[in-house]
């Protein structure tokens, strides 16, 4: 398969997916020229969800309604 | 004002000791009559709770009943999550109604925050003790 071919797939990734992509192929490349390279290959995850404003609204809408039909 | 409940840090690793201790609280979750006793995560830095999807289906839970979809950043992002009520007991304080994002991944602790643990309860760490205190709200 070639790059050109590839390219449609890639680029209709999510946005997480792309970010694991490049981490993937930058530690394949370091493994291949020998480069240590700690942070490409090593996953940190973080699951708070800090910033989930708009989730956090949804959820405080549902909590109102729930108490309005209760 | 009701008086506080005080509750320890707990050690994810023991090997690690105190650099792995978080403030998980003891938490019975209630939903359509199923009763499921967890240990949720206070996170003061999490805008809303989270529910694990596995603990959704315990509490009896039917995914396809859920209709309201919540979004969720970061790690989460690319997990689907719905919103569910669930009945929540803290300790020995009277049962809290909690909204949860409740997410189709399984990687996930229970995690409280800001919506709406943290607007049904008053929680004060002291992290240099490795405690911290919980009362419900006045």
């Amino acid at each position: 398969m070639t790059l050109s071919e590839l390219l449609p797939t890639i680029q209709s990734l999510p946005r997480a997916d792309k970010l694991r992509l490049i981490q993937l192929l930058a530690a394949d490349v370091a493994r291949d020229e020998g480069i240590a390279l700690d942070v490409a290959d090593k996953t940190v995850p973080i699951w708070s969800p800090h910033d989930s404003f708009r989730g956090a609204a949804t959820l405080l809408q549902v909590l109102s309604d729930d108490k309005v039909a209760s | 004002m009701a008086e506080a409940q005080q509750f320890p840090y707990v050690e994810i690793d023991p090997s690690l000791g105190a650099a792995s201790a978080l403030p998980y609280v003891p938490l019975t979750l209630e939903h359509q009559g199923n009763v499921v006793s967890v240990s949720a995560l206070v996170d003061s830095g999490a805008a809303l709770n989270v529910l694990p999807y596995d603990i959704g289906l315990q509490l009896g839970a039917v995914w396809e009943q859920q209709t309201i979809p919540v979004q969720l950043t970061g790690n989460l992002a690319d997990s689907d999550a719905r919103a569910i009520i669930v009945a929540g007991t803290v300790g020995r304080f009277a049962p809290a109604r909690f909204a949860f994002a409740w997410t189709r991944n399984n990687q996930v602790p229970i995690i409280v925050g800001q919506v709406n643990f943290f607007m049904e309860f008053d929680v004060c760490f002291f992290r240099s003790r490795s405690i911290f205190e919980i009362r419900p709200r006045e």
